[in-house]
């Protein structure tokens, strides 16, 4: 192997070095950005819900000559 | 010279400066005098437990079970206070929590400082800061509706039997709260290192990540080793996200799996409710306290150590 050949696989090696650092960082700030996004995100899904009201409207009537129940039944 | 400026000077500023020196040496003596007098409420509470109980048994002790009899003739009147188990547990949870939070803090603050651009930086870095303005008790409840079942069932799919409280559940999501205290700070740093180092390297033909690694890090150790040293102390502290995810339950096992419980967690079960304040239950909490606080500060210590050995000096 010439020394020309050694040269460009030291090149390539701190090259591949250089961008697998890079790849480091981009995974790590993705990981704390994705972490962030499902944390704000199960929190809004869940809690969302908790502002609205819900109401059930039943229709009934009462005749004139329903039983009055005292204390005592 | 001195006399010089002090002609300068009127009677009212002389007066102002010296209220304003006043003023500051109460606020420095005002820190001090709290934390002293944190420190000796805690030592003399702590010795009171420790006439009681001696000081091998609880701090060599395998087995922690405070309750203690209402009355002479209960079965199990004893109480165990050996700390082992309390102390496993929150390094085990500490630990995970460290593994999560400082690989994934630290290279999010060297990307942010040495590759994104500015605008990325300014979206980045606010954006992660959130994840630390969330209350604990929120991180408790992530811990038990999401990351806990989770866990569950891949254990189930893996044929691992993971408890619905485990130290793994904690220490996960304890790890992903601190990563804003390592990677805001570890940026902050980083971003100091002076820009002559960097050219210098460059100059010399060395690749960024070289750089980084062998100039700018060394650089920066001292304050990264105080980011995570903050981070630690928040790990150990912590309590809302221990009970709620790791449960309450002192076993004396370093499996991941299993429910463990901390220190802290085991104060604030002791300080709760009606206590009587000369019990040995009660006053355990503040030997715990104790306890908790010597190994801070030994870990300060250390941390200390280590930073003066591999700081770099830079003219």
């Amino acid at each position: 192997m010439n020394r020309k050949t050694v040269d460009n696989q030291w090149h390539k090696t701190r090259m591949r070095a250089e961008k697998r650092f890079r790849f480091y960082g981009q995974c790590a700030l993705g990981l704390a950005v994705l972490m962030l996004v499902v944390l704000v995100g199960s929190i809004v899904s869940r809690g969302y819900q908790g502002v609205y009201a819900d109401a059930i409207a039943a229709s009934h009537h009462l005749r004139s000559g329903t039983p009055r129940y005292t204390p005592r039944g | 010279m001195t006399s010089l400026r002090h002609k300068a000077i009127s009677p009212v500023q002389q007066i102002t400066e010296a209220l304003v020196r006043l003023l500051l040496w109460l606020a420095a003596a005002a820190s001090i005098v709290a934390t002293l007098a944190i420190v000796f409420s805690v030592l003399f509470e702590a010795l009171r437990f420790f006439k009681i109980i001696p000081v091998s048994h609880f701090l060599f002790g395998l087995h922690w079970s405070p309750q203690m009899a209402m009355r002479a003739d209960q079965a199990g009147s004893s109480g165990s206070f050996g700390v082992i188990p309390l102390f496993l547990g929150t390094i085990l949870i500490t630990l995970i929590a460290m593994l999560v939070a400082i690989p994934i803090g630290l290279f999010s603050a060297i990307y942010m400082s040495e590759y994104a651009n500015r605008s990325a930086r300014n979206i980045l870095k606010p954006a992660l800061e959130i994840l630390a303005g969330i209350p604990t008790v929120v991180y408790g409840y992530f811990a038990i509706i999401l990351i806990a079942p989770a866990l569950h069932s891949m254990g189930l799919f893996l044929g691992l039997d993971i408890a619905s409280e485990s130290a793994l559940a904690a220490g996960l999501v304890m790890g992903v709260m601190i990563i804003p205290f390592v990677s805001s700070l570890s940026d902050d740093i980083i971003t100091a290192v002076p820009r002559s180092l960097r050219d210098g390297s460059y100059a010399l033909g060395i690749t960024q990540s070289e750089t980084i690694k062998q100039v700018v890090l060394p650089a920066a150790l001292p304050g990264i080793m105080g980011a995570v040293l903050l981070a630690i102390s928040r790990a150990i502290g912590e309590t809302m996200i221990v009970v709620m995810a790791a449960g309450m339950s002192a076993n004396l096992t370093f499996n991941p799996l299993q429910s463990v419980t901390t220190v802290t967690v085991q104060i604030v079960s002791l300080l709760v409710g009606d206590q009587e304040f000369d019990s040995p239950k009660t006053l355990a909490a503040f030997a715990l306290g104790l306890t908790l606080f010597c190994v801070t500060l030994a870990l300060n210590v250390v941390a200390l150590i280590v930073v003066r050995k591999y700081k770099e000096r830079y003219e």
